[in-house]
């Protein structure tokens, strides 16, 4: 089948033009941040561009000879193609056909919030307010840790904490300190310099000495935090009586630094057809369960320890998967293959 | 101003000062330009080993391993474009300067341990691919720009098709780290695009990129100006995903580890 260079222009001049919306739509949806662009790319004057996408795609494969015989340009475009129809069938509107087509429930992004030792099929709205459904399967949290890095040998956090919030309350601020830095604590005439530190990674307490100065008396104090205290305080007014515009609160506030979190680890039984399968889930190792993956999103202490999943439908995640997979290959099989060097 | 005491400071003033050198001796077009070059090279990959060892992890977390990294890349993949495309050039250790610049002077040295998200057998292609694509496309707008300069015929026509070879290599890295992102962020996130302001500046690169390879087929052969610029705003968005988007609070998202 051959088409005329005027239909293989126009083809050209729309995939050209439907590129450069897509960068001016990108850059403009960048600015959105995340909600709002997911808003706006799944709009429907923009269902109508993926849609004139796809037809512009698929017409390249009946006008172009080159894309039907050239495997990594067709498998770069075919991939193109591939990863807007996988999208499609995963959106929202496609869930809804399919339920409407074949009943059940309509779940395709979800929160299931769980206690430690409780057994739950239910799914949640992000607020965790709305009931969306149950799953066909249910859930049981075994257990739940948060894995912390060992203590480093980490500079710990000062702040100078007052009671001048705006609305009288406590408040702290972060100190940039640095050992043998002068430094004076926000809205006073008092100055501080750190002379020695100890680290959460040495042997014995979290300590700080420090040497503070104002008004020509200068006073050397070490603050300690115990080992299961969250911090420290140093108030200063008692050092400092002789500073009338000094608040009572006022006060050097020593913090051990937050622990880096390795890892978060739930343990599950999956009760399935009255099978049990048990399973851990972590970041980067979702559990995949009757279509569904289910991922670790978020825990909390409060009443008790919990862990909440994000529970995702993988319905036309394989399509995409494919058009991921030529999409790759195309570029390389198109560009880097060796080529013979032509004379000047 | 970020000034380094340290040992790794150290290794990298050095890779810095022999890169300069390298440039001052002729770049890749003398032997003792080479050679000098070849042991800035040599510098930084101690430097990224230095900085591997004592953090525990492939250091490609942020922004400062990021650009310690490409100060180490640049080398291998200047003797690459030089046997593909013949654009070996006296400039060549000036973009290990550019990369290595930032590492060196602006970004803090302070290690922080890989947070969950980023313990991932994803982490390391997917950036290391994106690094690649990003200096051989840096080279090729270097080759583009040259369009907009006073030269004779020839030597646009060979800037041409050097930029255009170089764009050929760094698209298909600039495609596959993409599509690993997508995959790492299916397996992390739950999705494999969540149109977070990084992604979204990432599309936007590969689409001009994309969109260059079919202007070629569709401008007019004459309009070589339009399809430099188009290697030339390529790369400016790659700058923008890189520094602004990373470091503006204009674009809070997913990706804010990088710094």
């Amino acid at each position: 089948m051959s088409f005329g260079p005027e239909i293989q222009r126009t083809v050209r001049w729309c995939a050209l033009a439907l590129i450069f919306i897509g960068v001016g739509l990108s850059i403009f949806g960048a600015f959105l941040g995340a909600e709002r662009a997911t808003e706006l790319f799944t709009s429907a004057p923009l269902v109508v561009y993926w849609g004139v996408f796809a037809l512009t795609l698929a017409a390249g494969f009946v006008v172009f000879a080159r894309m039907r015989r050239d495997v990594g340009l067709a498998a770069m475009h075919l991939g193109f193609l591939l990863v807007i129809i996988g999208f499609a069938l995963g959106s929202e509107a496609a869930h809804r056909w399919a339920v409407a087509q074949k009943g059940g429930e309509f779940i395709r992004r979800a929160y299931l919030p769980i206690r430690v030792g409780s057994t739950t099929s239910t799914v949640w709205d992000q607020s965790l307010r709305r009931d969306l459904g149950r799953l066909p399967f249910a859930v049981r949290l075994d257990s739940f840790e948060v894995e912390h890095y060992p203590p480093r040998a980490e500079r710990p956090s000062l702040f100078f904490g007052s009671m001048a919030g705006p609305h009288g309350e406590f408040r702290e601020l972060p100190l940039n300190w640095k050992r043998g830095r002068t430094i004076r604590l926000p809205g006073t005439a008092i100055r501080i310099r750190v002379l020695e530190f100890t680290t959460p990674a040495a042997a014995g307490p979290l300590s700080v000495r420090v040497a503070l100065e104002a008004g020509g008396v200068t006073r050397e104090e070490t603050i300690v935090c115990a080992p299961d205290a969250p911090f420290a305080s140093l108030t200063l007014h008692p050092l400092f009586p002789a500073i009338r515009d000094l608040d009572r609160t006022a006060s050097l506030l020593l913090a051990p630094p937050a622990p880096a979190v390795r890892t978060y680890r739930s343990r599950v039984t999956v009760i399935e057809e009255g099978r049990e399968r048990t399973a851990e889930i972590l970041v980067n190792r979702p559990l995949r369960v009757g279509g569904y993956r289910l991922y670790q999103h978020s825990w909390g202490e409060q009443p008790e320890r919990h862990s909440i999943f994000l529970v995702v439908s993988d319905r036309g995640l394989g399509v995409v998967y494919a058009g991921f997979i030529l999409l790759g290959a195309g570029p390389v099989l198109l560009y880097w293959r060796p080529r013979r060097r032509t004379a000047p | 101003m970020s000034v380094k005491t340290s040992l790794l400071g150290a290794l990298i003033y050095t890779a810095l000062a022999l890169y300069a050198a390298a440039f001052a001796a002729g770049g890749a077009r003398r032997r003792a330009g080479r050679a000098l070059f070849a042991a800035g090279f040599v510098a930084a990959v101690s430097a990224v080993a230095w900085r591997g060892l004592s953090t525990g992890h492939i250091p490609l977390q942020n922004l400062f391993e990021v650009f310690l990294a490409m100060g180490a890349l640049i080398w291998p993949l200047a003797l690459l474009w030089g046997r593909l495309a013949g654009t070996a050039s006296r400039s060549d250790p000036w973009i290990g300067i550019a990369m290595l610049f930032p590492a060196g002077f602006v970004f803090s040295e302070h290690p922080r341990p890989l947070p969950p998200a980023l313990q991932s057998p994803l982490f390391v292609p997917h950036v290391l691919v994106y690094l690649i694509a990003y200096i051989l496309l840096f080279k090729a707008a270097t080759l583009a720009f040259r369009q907009f300069r006073p030269r004779p015929a020839d030597d646009w026509h060979a800037a041409e098709r050097s930029a255009h070879r170089l764009a050929e290599w760094g698209y298909p890295a600039l495609m596959l780290g993409l599509l690993l992102g997508a995959w790492w962020g299916k397996l992390a996130w739950g999705s494999y695009w969540h149109w977070d302001p990084k992604e979204m500046w990432a599309l936007a690169t590969w689409l001009i990129y994309t969109g260059y390879f079919h202007a070629r087929t569709t401008l007019a052969p004459e309009a070589r100006r339009a399809r430099a610029a188009l290697l030339l705003a390529g790369f400016a968005a790659i700058v923008l995903t890189l520094t602004w988007v990373n470091l503006s609070r204009l674009f809070p998202g997913l990706h804010s580890y990088a710094m």
